[in-house]
């Protein structure tokens, strides 16, 4: 390293004019890699490729190409590169070692740009952190989560975990349960259940609203209401359906019950339940 | 020390070339410093070859200038798309620019309807065209209110 400095310092005390061409080449020559780095933004962004991708890949070229063209530099002056690119690989390795988790998120990070199993402002749920997917960088996959937090995730944490993907699809199915009292009627509790989603301007009418007799529990009868809706619907629509039938049951005389127990209890003299 | 110099000049003028070459190939995609004014001057062009296009299919005027107007109407969208998104990618937040990026893709769409030409009736054809004439209004309507 103190060797190459000194032949650095010699070059430029001693040649004069080549200096001069030197220090005009490495300007030009970082100018010219400047718009050609331009040019492949352009062409990777018309390419209509993922943002996070064209990101990932700009970054990339842009250490490989700038690292080389120094190391070129380098050559040209008369500096042995051989030096510095042992050191640099010795750096590297050291380096590699003590940060392998570091290695391991940017080796990751290619894994998801190029298998892609979410894009840019997807909405996904990895390992249970869900949000709208902002960036994906060397390091990180950014998400935003739905109350504005911004959470940086750890790209070999991502690669390495379920990952939810709740914008892949343009339709999504909504189910809703609604909990009866024992005396309602089957007939009556569908009925209302079902004109209101058909009624629902955001439900879609097929595949058509469906009501189903789910499960007899402990207080009540359990009906659920099964709709597709469109990914971007599918909140309103929940919310809709959970207000709306809720006061349509009511208003239909059908009971809401609560928890309750019945008890028995045995006579010990008739040896009978009561 | 002459060894490195005659290394030298070869070298700077390459990087010469290069730069130039580069600075007039960046300057010519229209995209650097200003795209919205890229694409606001390719929908403007888009939006009156449109207006054209679809006044002639009113009038039954001849295949070969109407392919040929498709192919330039398209090409319109193509820079406009580009401009948009180059745009759209440094300014991530802006989302009046997003969105005319979709209604000119979604012209783009229509357009590639219209050229391939496959309709099961004249209405479709003519609620194709319709839809086209509406987004492209659309699209300059919001470009204009972008760049004022």
């Amino acid at each position: 390293m103190q060797e190459m400095l000194e032949q650095l310092k010699e070059f430029f005390t001693k040649s004069g004019f080549n200096a001069l061409i030197m220090v005009f080449i490495l300007i030009a020559g970082l100018l010219a890699l400047r718009k050609l780095l331009l040019l492949l933004k352009y062409s990777l962004i018309t390419s209509r490729l993922d943002n996070s991708l064209v990101n990932f890949v700009l970054t990339a070229v842009k250490i490989v190409v700038y690292t080389l063209f120094l190391l070129h530099c380098m050559n040209m002056m008369g500096i042995a590169i051989t030096g510095f690119v042992s050191a640099i690989s010795a750096v590297t390795l050291a380096i590699g070692l003590s940060i392998q988790n570091v290695i391991a998120s940017v080796a990751n990070g290619l894994m998801i740009v190029s298998t892609r199993p979410f894009k840019v402002n997807d909405y996904v749920d990895i390992d249970g952190i869900c949000g709208t997917v902002q960036e994906v960088t060397l390091m990180h996959t950014i998400l935003n989560t739905p109350d504005n937090k911004h959470v940086f995730v750890p790209n070999s944490k991502v690669f390495g975990s379920q990952i939810t993907n709740y914008s892949a699809n343009e339709f999504r199915r909504l189910d809703v349960l609604y909990e009866v009292d024992y005396a309602s009627k089957v007939e009556k509790v569908r009925k209302i259940l079902l004109d209101y989603a058909l009624s629902h301007p955001l439900v879609l009418k097929n595949p058509a609203p469906a009501v189903h007799y789910a499960a007899a529990k402990d207080s009540s009868i359990t009906f659920t209401l099964r709709v597709w809706v469109k990914t971007s619907d599918y909140w309103p629509v929940n919310w809709d359906l959970q207000e709306e039938n809720f006061k349509n049951l009511v208003k239909g005389g059908v009971n809401i019950p609560f928890p309750q127990i019945t008890l028995s209890y045995r006579d010990s003299k008739k040896g009978a339940a009561k | 020390m002459s060894q490195i110099f005659f290394n030298l000049i070869p070298e700077a003028v390459f990087w010469l070339v290069c730069l130039v070459v580069s600075a007039v190939v960046v300057k010519s995609t229209g995209l650097y410093k200003k795209p919205l004014n890229t694409a606001k001057s390719s929908i403007m062009n888009m939006s009156k070859k449109v207006a054209e296009y679809a006044s002639a299919k009113k009038d039954k005027k001849n295949l070969l200038s109407e392919a040929k107007s498709m192919s330039s109407i398209l090409k319109d969208a193509k820079k406009a798309h580009d401009a948009l998104s180059v745009h759209c990618y440094d300014n991530r937040m802006d989302k009046d620019s997003a969105d005319t990026l979709k209604t000119i893709d979604l012209a783009t769409e229509l357009l590639h309807k219209l050229s391939k030409g496959v309709f099961n009736s004249d209405k479709e054809y003519e609620r194709t065209l319709k839809s086209l004439v509406k987004e492209t209004d659309k699209a300059v309507k919001q470009i204009k209110a972008i760049t004022g």
